[in-house]
Formats: C-alpha cells, structure tokens, sequence
C-alpha cells in the first residue's frame, strides 16, 4: 500500500507480512536449537572464553536466520552464557512492538557446567 | 482580506484579532489537522499564522510572507498541489530554507548576545558545529526550559514573554488561540532552539553538518516545544490524533507547532520589539515583496541543502527560526537575498531573546532528546539547525555562507523527513503494543540437585541394600508352662473318671504314690472304720443302753444276748436259712437270707426282692449290716474263706457256689436304693451259675465246707492280721459243696491277678473286675460210693463234714440214717458206712465233729436222736434218743468245752455235758421269742476259742421269724476246766455212758 507516490520511487508501505513469511517462532527456535546444540554439547564453561563464544553463537544465529529468508524482517540476536553453579537466573524482556507481525524466539540450552540462552527478536521493518 | 493581515504589522496578544483574522487563523488551524500533508498545511499556517501575526516576521521570513491569509493559502494551495506530486522536497527545501533564515536572525541574536567567537565558530565547520551545538544546546536548553516552565508555571528570566505565553499555553484553547499562538509561537521558538541544541546533541547524524543540524535541531526543538504544549494545553485529543496519524501527525504538530512558534516568535518580537514594528512593517512591506523572491530562492537553497531530508519540522523550525531570529534572519535573509530590511532593528530584539534563551538554556540543562519524533525531527532540526546556522551568520555578513554544510544539511534534511513522513503515516496504521516475555527463569538450585543431576551419569551405580534390620526377632523369656492332658467322662463310673494319656514324667510319680496312698488309705481307712464304727456302736450302746441291743439272757446257757437287728426293710420278709461265723473272726457273722416271703416286700425293689441276700454282720455292731450280698436264687449255705474273711461263699439252692469278694470297692456294685435306705447291694464276683454247665451242681447245695484243715486255720487265724495284703497272698484254698443228689465237688478258689482285668471275658462267671475264681477241680459221686457201700437204694445227701485235722476224708450225712466215709484222695476210707444201732432209716440232720481233735462226732438224726460215733466204728457210741423234741435243727459241739454239745432244735436249745450228765441234756431252754429256730451256729474255733483273748463265744439262733439272737455263751459253757478233755477222752474211750 503506498500513501503517495511522488515524483521519485517512495516505498511502498508494506505493513503486514504475507502470512507465509510471517516470523515463526518454532522454525526460529528450531534453528537456535541447532546452533546452540552443535556448538554446546560437551563444552565446558570457561570465563575467558565465554565472550568469544557469546558472539560466535550469536552470529551463527543471525546468518542462520538470515538464511530463513525472512524478508523485511530485522533481527536482533542475543546469547546468555553462564555458569552453572546453582544459581537462579530469570531473563525477561519487554518490547514495544507489533505484536502481529513480530516476535521473538528463544531457546535454552543446559549441561552440567554452563547454561546458554539464545533469544531471537525479529522485528517487521515497515 | 489577506493582503490587508499582510499589510498589517505581526500581531502580538496585545492586538485585537479581528474576527476574519480570527476564523482564518482558525481555519488554518482546523486544515492543519485534516490534511495529511500536515506539514504543507503546517508550513502554510504556519506562514500563514507568521505572516498574520507579525507583518515584520511576515517581512522576515520572506517564504512566510507571501502567506498572508490568501496569500499564503493560495501558496499553501499552491504548494500543496505543488507538493503533492513531487513538491515536498522543495517544500522541505523551502521549509528549510526558511527555517534556515529563521535560524539566522537568531543566531545573530545570538552571537550578538554571546560571544563574538561563536560566531565566526559558526562558520568554521566543526567549531561552529560544536559552538553551535553548544549554542544550540544553550538554546534548547533554553527551550527546553521554557517548555518545562512553561509546563511548570515558569517564574523565570522570560517571565514576561513567558507569562504570557504560559498563560496563553496554559490556557490555550482554539478560542485563546490567536494570542496563544503568538505567545507559543515565541515561546516555540525559543523551545525549538532548545530542541534543536537537544537533538544535535542528541542525535548526531553523520550527514548532518553542524550548522544546518543545529538549525534544524533548534527549529525542530521549537517546533516540538510548541507541539509538546499544545499536546499538553490544548486539545489533547487534537494532538492524540496527530500522534495517532503518526509521523505525519507529528509532522503537522510541528508544523503547526513550527507555525505557532513563529507566531509566537512573531508575538516575542511584537512584544519586544513594538517599537520595532514600524521597522517591521516596513519590512513587512518590504518583506511581502522580498517574499515572493524569497521564496523561490528559499526552495532553491533549500533543495540543495536537503535533498533527501524532509522533516516535517520545516515550518516550525523556520518559524522558530523567523520568530527569534525574525529581524535578523531577515535582516540576513535580505542581506543575503534581497533583504533590504534594517538589521540593525533586528539585532536589537534578536539579541535581547537571544540573551534571554541562553539563560535559560544555561539555567535548564540539557536533556536528551527522547522519542522518534524527536530523533526524526532532529533530522530535520540538525538540518535546519545547520541550515539556520549557516544562514544567519552568513546573512549577518560576519560569517560566510557554507553552501556546501548546507547542502548537506538540505539533504539529510530531506531522507529524514521521508523518514519521518513515512513513519508518521505508518503509525496511523499500525497498533504497537507492550509485550513482555520471560526469557529464562532457572530457580536456584540447591547443591544437592546439582548433584543429582550430574548423578548416574558417570559410572556409579545406585544400589541399595537391606540388611534385614526390620526382621525383628524377639525373644520373650518366660517360665514354660507345663501342659498336660487329662480327659475325663462324665458321669464318672468306677474307676476311671479321668486319666491323662501321656506320660509326662515329673508328675505321675506323684500320682501314683497318691494312687498308692489312697490304696492304703482306703485299707486303713476300712479296718479302722471297723473298729471306730464298733467303738462308736459300743459307745452309743453304752449311752443310749438299749436293752433290747444287749439284753440279759433269760437263757440259762448264755449271759447276753444281742439281737441283730434284722428289721430293715431289706430284710423284710426274710429269715435266716443260713449263719455262719468266720472262723478266724468269729465277730463277723453271715447269714443267708431266704427270700422274702410273697407279699412281704412291698417297698423293695423288685431286683433286689426276687434275689438272695447274705448278709456280713458285725455281732458288734448289731444294728448295721456291714455288708450286704446278693446272689440269685436262694443262698442254701455259706460260709467265709477260711483264712480270712474276705471271700463269702454260699451255694444257692439252684446248684450255684456263689462267691463274694468282700473286699471289692464299693464302687464296683450297685447301690439300691430299698425305701428309704440305700444299700450298697453286692453282687457275687464269682459264680457257677451256667458256667460249668452240667458239671455243675444239679441240685440244691446243702453243704458248703471250705477243704482246709484246722491247723491251717489256725494257722491262718493266727497269722491273719499278718497276712492282710493287697493281695491277699494264701488265699487260695479248697471248698467242697455237696447238692441232695450227693454229687461233691471240689472247688479251687483262685484269686486271679489284678493286672488281667479281661478274664472276665473268658470266665463269664467272674464279674468284670472281679479278682476270685473258683475251678471245679474234681468231683465225687456219691452214687458210686453207695455202690461200693453195698447200700441199696439212692440215697441223698444231707451234709457234708470233713474231718478237722485231715480234709481228705469227708462223711456224708444220707437220709437213709447211713454216714458215708470217704476218702478223697487215696483208696477207701474204712469203715465206709456208720450206721445206727437198729438201722433204722432215719435223716442225718447235722453232723458235727469234735473240733478238739478227738476222732468223735456227733450226728443229730430226723428221728430226734443224738449219737456220739467213733470215726473208727461204724457204730455209735452213744444214743440219746429222744435229744431234740421236733424236728432237729443242728448239732453242734461246743467250741470252747469238749464236753459240751448243743442240740437246737425248732424251739428249744439243749445243752448236754457228757461230763457232767451224759443221759440227758444239763440245760434245756425254750427260746422265749418263739418261732421255728432254722439254723444256729457257733462261733469260734475250737483254738481260738481257747487260746483267743477277750473272746466269748457265742451262739446265733435264728428263727423264722427273722430273728437273730446272738447268745453269748454263760460262763460255765464257756470255759471249762483244764482237765475237761483228758476226762472226756477217758469217758469217750471208756465208752461207758449212762444214759
């Protein structure tokens, strides 16, 4: 839907995603799952290594979303690794957004020694 | 009516709105919201409310001025149908041109209230742009400030422009419109100052040059002041309808707010600068006509400097802009484009405000800018900033124009109110929500959990084990019972009433030495009761003294008499047939009752009336019958065990020898209960009833004699009490019985163990229980013997004797008068026969030997004769005839004197003494009680009655009449001489007899 069209190409004001291309939370967080798990599995916390790990988790996230071919979507991408030593940790968000069209996914992934959480945000750029 | 607001000077609150000017405003105002070209409409009213306000402003802002009412709406119109195809960016441009221009007069306000260097700071790139961010900071600050007095009630440096504008703002309404929008619109212009030194700071494009920033970023701060007001003030629905319709709604605000702002500026500098106005005016006048050229070369810079910007703060800020920067951008603009309008009116107002908003933006610190709307109107403020910084100070003349930050600027000027524009009308169609979402929430865990949960992994194994600790044993320690068993019958017969079957040992030895006790007890207990129960008799007899018990004799021969008491019932009807004393216990006396007479036992039991009763006495206890026996049939004959009296015998008249073991437990008969009376009524342990069948007795038995000789009874008499065991060792001995027809049988007495309790079962005369046996042991018939006696005839038997000192021979009395000898054993017993003197054919009545050992009988016939034999004769030795009177009952010598003999016949006794008369009897006595005598007999053996202590002897007489008389002999006949036995031998020997 485009409001006005003036002499020069404006955008056309998509507001709602097709519904096929809508942000799907399962595929999203199937696809965290993976990352997560193959990178994960059998690795032991270490501090001085988290960081490196933190944003190389996250940037597989985003190119594996990206390749999800969610068009017009933006992502936002953040990973949580920590020790595991007993503690208790809660994790909220709160976002202002469409809630039709965007959404977020997360997933959790837990071993002995560390415990990972990705979440995904994906926001319709209108 | 346009041209005439044109031509008029810049309205402040102080003017009187006229009423057109009034609606237009408000139409205006009204088209700013409708349209979705907000920011045409708005830069159109806003020029428009510029240009009706302040005529010097309107001069000023030479873009604005031709927007007088009509003018400007048919610019506004024109520039909206301009706009609507491809016109924005040239509005934009133009917008920014003159927010530029705005931005000029005010930065020479400014400079001139500030510092010199600023100034040529602005000029220079990036010290302008810092100096100008600082200025611009200072004015929004400034701004800012004023907003927040504003909001606040302001109290401060700007009071009076301020009061004014709070008041208006405050109290802004449509209606107050016309003077809140001059006081807004300087109020917004010192705010969008602010705002813009926010927003640069704030939000720092790259792209944006500093100067062009600042004055975007000032413009767009007064514009969003005046839209943050009217948000506040005025219709919120309006503004909730611009923020609704989103960035274009934001747009519109500011640009109406842009517009108010300018109009407030136009009011600030209508405030201030009254007396300016003529100086406005004439730049009014000057300025409509510098407008239209204003104009054009406004949208020219101002496409060049924002080509891709577009924000929709253009109005607003060029209005801010123009109303604080009024005289100096137009004194700029007109230096720079045609302005022929006095600066130095200008600097004069610019300055003061200029002064005025640097202490405020001082006092007020800068805040950053917050929200899309600002980011994005900073894009626009940046550019207009930037624009309006480069221009005032170019246009002053003290700086040089920098085209190509200006261009820049115009150009991000322009993506950003694309941007803007774009966000504004997408959020008109949007609905953003709150949305939170919990990420991740681990509880705590607690150490153990963390344990468990790594458990098992590894390569432990949880197992687990009991070691049976709940199996509790427990072990009570307590005395063992002791249990036995015992059974036991009801109702409880004999001897066995109870008995335990197992053998547990530790408690049968003491039962049986009870056993054992209470054998010796009942032992005890049975002689002892004998003779307490005599003692007691005697006792009682002795206190009661019954005569009748123990009553003198009247007899000549006896000395008392006891008088059995044979009145019980049991006894009614019966008389003595028989009596017999024992002969080692010459108290104990049996007497054999015959059966009751017919009719006589009415209260008797039929059992115990159709049997024979022997009876065991006691002499002294008269009154009780110690015992009492039954037999069937009618005992003929009995008599005791020789040794001891505890075997009874009699024979009945039946044939039967009939046996009776005194010593049975009572508990083995019957008690009968015979009227009132409960007799223990025993029944015989032995008889030959039907068990010897015809090897039996065929007739009555008349004669019972136990085959023992005197020395053995004496012997056994003597040694009696010695001999009382429980068994009664000695105790077997020979009997002999006789019937009529002469048949002799000898019996053995056997006493049969206790242990073989079942010979009962074969012997079936034997009771069970029963200890005496008697076996036939061998017989003799006395037909046989009669042959070889060369007698002729059958004869019968009448009694039976054997000879005292040797049993092998026996005589038999006959009813022939013949006495039979015979030998038991051995060869003939001579003489075999004695007969009488005349043979006469008369019954041998009784017989009685000697008992002191003289081979002498007597014999006692049915004619009433006596005779005295000679056991070696065959003839008598004496006759007495005419001895008995009647029918002679008994012939006995006398046990205690040999010489003495008695004859008792049916009623009279007769006492002969051969030593002293031997014709006729010394004493003859009537029994005084009358009636028939049938039997007496004597007590004591002839030893004992010698040698026994304490004892006399007695004679029983009984009669028919049931009564018993138990004689104690006198004391003549009872003791006699020592010589009296030599003497009598002489006499016996010498044969010699008177009589």
């Amino acid at each position: 839907m485009s409001d006005e069209e003036e002499e020069k190409q404006e955008n056309t004001y998509v507001i709602r995603p097709n519904f096929q291309h809508k942000f799907r939370p399962a595929a999203v967080k199937e696809c965290i799952h993976i990352v997560l798990n193959e990178a994960l599995t059998g690795k032991e916390y270490d501090g001085e290594q988290t960081a490196e790990l933190c944003k190389h988790l996250s940037n597989e996230i985003k190119k594996k979303l990206k390749e999800l071919s969610y068009d017009r979507y933006k992502f936002v991408v953040q990973v949580v690794v920590g020790e595991q030593k007993g503690e208790g940790v809660k994790m909220a968000c709160r976002s202002f957004w469409d809630a039709d069209t965007d959404n977020y996914a997360q997933d959790i992934f837990m071993n002995d020694s560390l415990f990972c959480v990705a979440a995904a945000f994906g926001v319709f750029y209108y | 009516m346009p041209s005439s607001n044109r031509d008029r000077k810049p309205r402040s609150k102080e003017d009187t709105w006229k009423a057109d000017e009034l609606q237009q405003s408000l139409k205006e105002a009204k088209r700013e919201r409708r349209s979705k070209d907000g920011e045409r409409d708005n830069r159109e009213k806003k020029s428009s409310r510029n240009h009706d306000k302040d005529d010097d402003r309107r001069r000023k802002h030479r873009s604005e001025e031709p927007r007088d009412d009509d003018e400007r709406h048919r610019k506004h119109r024109s520039k909206e149908h301009r706009s609507r195809d491809a016109e924005d960016d040239r509005k934009h441009r133009s917008k920014e041109h003159r927010e530029a221009e705005e931005e000029r007069p005010r930065k020479h306000r400014s400079k001139e209230e500030r510092e010199d260097e600023e100034r040529p700071r602005k000029h220079r790139s990036k010290d302008e742009r810092g100096d100008d961010d600082e200025r611009h900071r200072k004015h929004r600050s400034k701004e800012h400030r004023e907003d927040r007095e504003d909001r606040k009630h302001r109290s401060k440096e700007h009071r009076d422009e301020d009061e004014d504008r709070t008041k208006k703002h405050r109290s802004g309404e449509h209606r107050d419109r016309d003077r809140d929008k001059r006081d807004k619109d300087e109020d917004r212009e010192r705010r969008r100052k602010e705002r813009k030194e926010r927003e640069r700071d704030g939000s720092r494009d790259g792209s944006r040059h500093g100067s062009e920033d600042s004055r975007d970023k000032r413009k767009e701060h007064r514009s969003k002041e005046p839209q943050e007001k009217k948000r506040e003030h005025r219709d919120k629905g309006h503004r909730r309808d611009r923020e609704e319709e989103g960035e274009d709604g934001e747009r519109r605000h500011k640009d109406r707010r842009s517009k108010e702002e300018r109009r407030e500026g136009r009011d600030e500098g209508e405030s201030r600068h009254r007396e300016d106005r003529h100086g406005r005016r004439r730049e009014e006048v000057a300025a409509p006509e510098a407008e239209v050229p204003e104009e054009p070369e406004n949208e020219t810079p101002a496409e060049n400097n924002t080509e891709g910007g577009s924000t929709h703060d253009y109005d607003d800020d060029e209005f801010e802009d123009y109303d604080d920067d009024f005289e100096e951008e137009d004194e700029d603009d007109d230096d720079e484009e045609e302005e022929a309008t006095g600066p130095s009116v200008r600097p004069s107002e610019v300055r003061a405000i200029m002064e005025a908003m640097n202490q405020e933006n001082a006092t007020i610190s800068p805040s950053p800018f917050v929200g899309q709307e600002d980011g994005k109107d900073s894009s626009g403020a940046y550019s207009d900033s930037s624009t309006s910084n480069s221009r005032p100070t170019t246009g002053k003349g003290r700086t040089f124009i920098n085209f190509v930050a200006a261009k820049q600027r115009q150009v991000s000027k322009k993506v950003a109110t694309k941007t803007s524009k774009r966000g504004k009308e997408l959020m008109r169609l949007l609905e953003l929500d709150f949305i939170g979402h919990d990420i991740l929430d681990i509880p705590p865990l607690t150490e153990y959990e963390l344990y468990i949960r790594s458990f098992g992994s590894s390569n432990t194994q949880q197992a687990y084990t009991q070691c049976g600790e709940d199996n509790i044993d427990r072990e009570v320690q307590t005395e063992e019972v002791e249990i036995t068993q015992k059974w036991t019958q009801h109702p409880s017969s004999q001897l066995n009433a109870c008995g335990d079957d197992s053998s547990i040992s530790g408690t049968d030895q003491d039962q049986e030495t009870k056993a054992v006790d209470t054998v010796k007890l009942t032992n005890f207990l049975n002689r002892s009761c004998q003779v307490v129960a005599v003692l007691l008799e005697e006792d009682l007899a002795s206190r009661t003294a019954e005569p009748k018990r123990s009553a003198h004799s009247n007899m000549a021969f006896s000395d008392n008499m006891v008088t059995l008491v044979t009145s019980q019932q049991l006894l009614a009807g019966r008389h003595v047939v028989s009596a017999s004393f024992s002969p080692t216990q010459p108290q104990l006396l049996l007497l054999a009752f015959s059966l009751p007479a017919q009719g006589s036992s009415g209260n008797v039991l039929a059992t115990v009336a159709r049997r024979g009763l022997v009876c065991l006495w006691n002499i002294t206890e008269p009154s009780r019958i110690q015992k009492v026996l039954t037999c069937e049939g009618t005992p003929t004959c009995c008599c005791f065990s020789p040794t001891r009296p505890t075997l009874a015998f009699a024979g009945t008249d039946h044939g039967s020898v009939v046996v009776w073991d005194l010593r049975e437990l009572s508990s083995m008969h019957f008690v009968y209960k015979v009227g009132e009376d409960e007799w223990l009524i025993r029944s015989p342990t032995y008889t030959t009833d039907g068990v010897f069948g015809t090897e039996s007795h065929h007739g009555a038995v008349n004669s019972l004699v136990p085959v023992v000789s005197v020395e053995e009874s004496h012997r056994a008499a003597a040694s009696a009490e010695k001999t009382q065991t429980a068994h009664g060792g000695g105790l077997s001995f020979q009997l002999a019985s006789m019937d009529e027809g002469g048949a002799i049988i000898f019996w053995t007495v056997i006493e049969v163990s206790r242990s073989s309790f079942d010979a009962s079962e074969t012997d079936l005369g034997l009771t069970p229980g029963g200890l005496i046996k008697i076996v036939k042991s061998s017989s003799v018939n006395l037909q046989k013997l009669s042959r070889k006696a060369n007698l002729s005839g059958p004869m019968s038997a009448r009694c039976l004797q054997l000879h005292l000192t040797d049993p092998n021979h026996f005589f038999i009395g006959t009813d022939m008068g013949y006495i039979l000898h015979m030998v038991r054993h051995g060869g003939r017993a001579l003489p075999g026969l004695y007969t009488t003197e005349h043979e006469t054919v008369t019954e041998v009545a009784a017989m009685d030997f000697c008992p002191f050992g003289f081979d002498y009988f007597l014999v006692v016939c049915g004619d009433g004769s006596v005779r005295l034999y000679n056991t070696d004769s065959d003839v008598p030795l004496m006759t007495w005839h005419d001895a008995a009177a009647g029918q002679p009952c008994r012939v006995l010598w006398s046990r205690s004197r040999p010489a003495v003999f008695y004859t008792v016949d049916e009623s009279r006794v007769r006492v002969w003494d051969l030593l002293q008369d031997d014709s006729s009897p010394v004493i003859s006595e009537q029994l005084p009680d009358g009636g028939r005598v049938t039997t007496c007999a004597l007590a004591g053996t002839p030893r004992s009655a010698a040698g026994a202590q304490g004892f006399t002897p007695k004679m029983v007489v009984c009669t028919d009449s049931n009564v018993v008389q138990v004689h104690q002999l006198a004391q003549n006949l009872s003791h006699g001489s020592a010589d009296e036995r030599d003497r009598l031998l002489n006499k016996l020997q010498s044969g010699v007899f008177t009589g």
